[in-house]
């Protein structure tokens, strides 16, 4: 693996980026208008219900972070699929894992910008988190690893089924995002689906951030939910090396680009 | 020195359809001009795929100057490729060409060069997916002689281009085969094989028919047009 490539390739992704307007509607227009329809919400929940608007504001911009992260990823694997360009990628001896890395090296630099400009705008306009600074840097790693892990995976897929499903881009996160019931406890589910949503790659992070908010104990919740990180995050490296053998294999890669 | 070697190369995508490479056998020798001919779908694309290591082969074994290119990935330094698509990105054709650069470790400069060698210098600040098919052919070629290849791989190099710009890609290919690059290609383009080859591939089916020189080719049958018909019907 050599670092120039993985430089070249997230710099090559930068260039993409900056021609790309339709990207930028996706990592900045939405998940700031959402930011501050919600951040609104949760100013006037102030007066009767203030954690839980709250609540709704901080998951909010955690789930527009963590989207940013997977989607930055896999649309610029798409987009060398719709340009016809991933051969001309890999036939300069890219490796595969190079491309994986590069992609990610973008992927939390936007997304980087992305949050600070979400938290500075929470921060100024609807509530101060300079108490809480600390455990938004910290939760923000453990989101970047758990969306990394699901773009892999995404990735992975993509290979293994082909160009057609490109659209998993757009909606795996959103999968497991509703199954990790972002903004209701787990435990008033019904008693199968606890057990269900303890294990989704969200579902004990978003427990941990709403104890957060509402003062309560969250770091056992934050350990567990960095432990499933850590399994969904090597079962995906698992998967997109076997979706990428696959995909040579089965000549989908040659067709894909 | 064999540039390519292909030994005893099988290939199948799935059991129902068979094998679409079956049992081929052949090499490019160093600084030859190497035309692969036959119909549409009898294998000539997977077989390319396969030497740049993109399609993964049953059975058999490719080198590139004797190494592996599936385990010896570094080989493939040595080759480039112009693929029958054409690039359609949203880049500006001089950062198309300086992100390859960067790629191939190779200095920025030499774009400049190669987009005034295939006059594109003017058209440096557009957009690829602006161009015409003939500037697309040739911002191809472009990216593909960053890295001075030894073995230059080209599917369907002129597939699609007026004659004055397929005039201008041969001339430039013949150029490079003076300096010592090894060409192989894919066509269906009688006059192309003409005009660029030393030795001609027949295949069909996923099967190698016929190897030979163009010259003897030539003698034997009045014309390529014949000698397709006595291959490809």
């Amino acid at each position: 693996m050599k670092l120039s490539r993985i430089k070249a390739l997230a710099y090559r992704d930068y260039l993409i980026f900056i021609k790309s307007k339709w990207r930028w509607i996706e990592l900045f227009y939405f998940p700031i208008t959402s930011l501050i329809i919600w951040g609104f919400f949760a100013l006037w929940t102030g007066e009767f219900a203030s954690v839980a608007g709250r609540i709704a504001l901080v998951v909010n911009v955690f789930w527009s972070y963590a989207y940013c992260v997977q989607s930055t990823i896999n649309l610029s694997i798409n987009e060398d699929t719709w340009h016809s360009e991933a051969h001309h990628l890999f036939i300069s001896g890219i490796g595969k894992w190079e491309y994986l890395f590069g992609r990610i090296i973008f992927s939390l630099i936007v997304s980087s910008l992305n949050m600070v400009f979400m938290l500075l705008t929470t921060h100024f306009l609807f509530f101060n988190i300079s108490r809480i600074i600390f455990e938004m840097v910290v939760f923000t790693v453990l989101t970047a690893l758990t969306s990394i892990g699901i773009a892999i995976l995404t990735a992975g897929l993509y290979f293994m089924l082909g160009r057609e499903y490109a659209w998993l881009s757009w909606s795996s996160l959103q999968f497991f995002i509703l199954l990790s019931f972002p903004l209701s406890p787990i435990e008033i589910l019904p008693h199968f689906l606890q057990t269900f949503a303890k294990f989704m790659p969200y579902g004990l992070f978003f427990q941990a951030l709403r104890n957060l908010l509402i003062g309560k104990f969250w770091f056992r919740d934050f350990c567990f939910s960095s432990l499933v990180a850590f399994l969904y995050f090597s079962s995906s490296v698992l998967i997109y090396k076997l979706g990428f053998d696959y995909s040579r294999k089965s000549g989908k890669f040659a067709k894909m680009f | 020195m064999e540039a390519i070697k292909i030994e005893n190369l099988f290939k199948s995508f799935n059991e129902k359809e068979g094998y679409v490479l079956k049992n081929v056998n052949f090499e490019v020798k160093e600084g030859e001009i190497f035309a692969l001919l036959g119909p549409n779908g009898s294998g000539k694309t997977t077989l390319i795929h396969i030497i740049l290591t993109i399609t993964i082969p049953e059975k058999g074994e490719v080198k590139v100057f004797n190494k592996n290119p599936f385990k010896e990935k570094e080989v493939l330094r040595l080759v480039n490729y112009v693929p029958a698509e054409k690039p359609s990105s949203d880049l500006k054709v001089k950062d198309f060409l300086n992100c390859y650069a960067k790629l191939y470790d190779v200095e920025v400069g030499k774009v400049k060069k190669l987009l005034k060698d295939f006059k594109l210098f003017k058209l440096r600040e557009n957009s690829c997916w602006t161009l015409s098919t003939g500037e697309l052919s040739k911002l191809s070629l472009a990216k593909a002689l960053l890295n001075e290849p030894k073995i230059l791989i080209l599917d369907e190099p002129t597939f699609g281009l007026d004659p004055k710009t397929k005039k201008e890609i041969h001339s430039y290919l013949l150029k490079l085969n003076k300096k010592g690059v090894t060409i192989f290609f894919a066509t269906h383009d009688m006059s192309e094989v003409e005009k660029l080859a030393d030795r001609v591939a027949f295949i069909k089916k996923g099967r190698i028919l016929n190897i030979e020189k163009k010259s003897k080719i030539l003698e034997k049958y009045k014309s390529l047009e014949e000698y397709w018909m006595r291959f490809g019907r």
